[in-house]
């Protein structure tokens, strides 16, 4: 079975950073003396920097296509086109922001529950 | 049917690895007989239990007991897999879940290794061979590998093709470099026998018993490890009603064990933020994606924040065509994404309605039912 939605919410932005993360904690397990499957580890790598070109691509076009001439058409022209193409780039980034200060939030709150949660008799 | 059941070559025929490998040769031409007893649990599985058996027997390995626990069926599974020559047990009354006839058969079992699959599931010719490579590490409880779908024909089966492309090509190989797979599949699963028996085996508990055995074995100081090259093909869902006992049951299980088991998924590294995660997603998420967007939508007037149900395609299509690739099936891969945004919005109604139920109403949804 599969939990959680994949693609939605935060655990894509979570298992992105531990895909990018891979390549250094390989090298961390390298200098231990660790075996380190690089192939398995450089394919996620490669993998998740897909995912980030896609993410960019995807904000990119409505950044700075879709959405600049919606704003535009729907406002009746109250924004000139640079308004509403900050007001894209300024939402596209809160978002980016709040997802990753909610991830944050997510981790910080289960290393807290590890340190006050009684141990399971 | 599928290449699942296509016969092994010459040169899958090699030696087994780990300590499978000490045991004596069938015979001098014939894959290597492995100390492995096979236990698929079936209620009224007739018409797919002969595929399941016949994809054990074209293994590179052959195990060394093929047991098919016939839970009390009404239409012949027993007969059918008597007939080809495995063990067949019959509790005397039904079991009432997979893990209670999974657990009837775990008592007889003599072997080192144990394979859990499903009745309605084939498998890659190596793929036990394949799974037995992770029993290098003695601290290997337990093996899974990819699945899915054997047809893919409706839109949920298409769906499912999507996500277990994506989650098995993508989020579990990240679990696994972590030492965290966050579940051992209940479809196709080889286990060390003496740790399943030592962890109490499957259990009746919650609908989940794959994902409770898991981090069961994980509280233990056992390992779990992912083998993406070890393939098996489930029938997925391909009408609703069936999806919706599937998701069903997945949903409250996932809930249910997140329920039982918090406490001890704190003390997994890696497991504890995967879960938490997951937990997130199935619920603020699926509320984000179900209700808030559209509401905005419509309270602001803009229906081009519905775009946000498919903002993440570029994100999507990544992972599943680098698993599609090698398959040799990007257009089928393609022409499916469609149908994985109708299932993963499916997907996250069923899972607010399983936290509602679980969590809220505390009414704890205990009846199993099959659904594939």
């Amino acid at each position: 079975m599969a939990a959680g939605i994949p693609g939605v919410g935060i655990g894509g932005l979570f298992y992105l950073i531990n895909a990018l993360l891979l390549p250094f904690r390989g090298l961390r397990r390298h200098r231990r003396g660790e075996r380190v499957a690089w192939r398995q580890v450089f394919a996620q790598f490669a993998i998740a920097m897909g995912v980030l070109a896609g993410i960019g691509i995807a904000g990119w076009a409505i950044g700075f296509w879709i959405v600049p001439d919606r704003l535009d058409t729907a406002s009746g022209s109250a924004f000139g086109s640079g308004a509403a193409a900050h007001t894209a780039r300024t939402l596209g980034a809160a978002s980016i922001f709040l997802s990753i200060g909610l991830l944050a939030l997510v981790l910080v709150t289960v290393q807290l529950g590890r340190v006050f949660a009684r141990r399971p008799r | 049917m599928t290449t699942a059941l296509a016969p092994p070559s010459q040169t899958d025929r090699r030696h087994v690895h780990g300590r499978a490998a000490s045991v004596s040769h069938a015979s001098q031409s014939g894959p290597t007989t492995v100390p492995v007893t096979v236990i698929i649990p079936a209620y009224n599985e007739a018409e797919s239990v002969a595929d399941t058996i016949i994809s054990l027997r074209s293994q590179t390995v052959c195990p060394a007991e093929i047991v098919v626990v016939d839970d009390c069926s009404t239409d012949g599974t027993g007969a059918v897999a008597a007939a080809m020559g495995v063990t067949v047990l019959r509790p005397p009354a039904n079991t009432g879940s997979k893990a209670g006839a999974q657990m009837f058969a775990l008592e007889r079992v003599r072997t080192e290794f144990t394979i859990a699959i499903d009745a309605d599931t084939t498998l890659a010719p190596d793929g036990i061979e394949q799974l037995l490579t992770a029993f290098h590490q003695p601290e290997v409880a337990a093996a899974c590998g990819t699945v899915l779908p054997r047809y893919v024909h409706t839109i949920w089966e298409r769906g499912r093709y999507i996500e277990y492309l994506f989650a098995f090509g993508y989020y579990k190989q990240v679990q696994d470099q972590y030492g965290a797979p966050m579940i051992s599949s209940g479809c196709f699963s080889l286990y060390r026998t003496a740790v399943l028996r030592d962890v109490g085996g499957w259990s009746t508990r919650t609908l989940a018993e794959d994902m409770d055995l898991t981090w069961t074995l994980y509280q233990h100081g056992h390992k779990v490890r992912f083998i993406p090259q070890a393939v098996c093909y489930p029938i997925e869902p391909h009408d609703f009603d069936f999806l919706g006992k599937q998701l069903r049951r997945w949903s409250h299980g996932f809930v249910q064990n997140v329920m039982l088991h918090w406490r001890g998924v704190l003390r997994v590294p890696f497991l504890r933020s995967a879960v938490a995660v997951s937990v997130w997603d199935a619920t603020i998420a699926s509320l984000i994606y179900l209700i808030v967007l559209p509401v905005l939508a419509i309270a602001l007037g803009n229906p081009w924040l519905l775009l946000g149900y498919f903002i993440d395609v570029p994100a999507i299509l990544i992972p599943v065509l680098a698993g599609a690739l090698p398959r040799r099936e990007v257009g089928r891969a393609i022409a499916s994404i469609p149908a994985f945004f109708v299932l993963r919005t499916v997907n996250a109604a069923f899972f607010l309605r399983a936290v509602w139920a679980e969590v809220i109403r505390k009414q704890s949804f205990r009846v199993y039912e099959k659904g594939h």
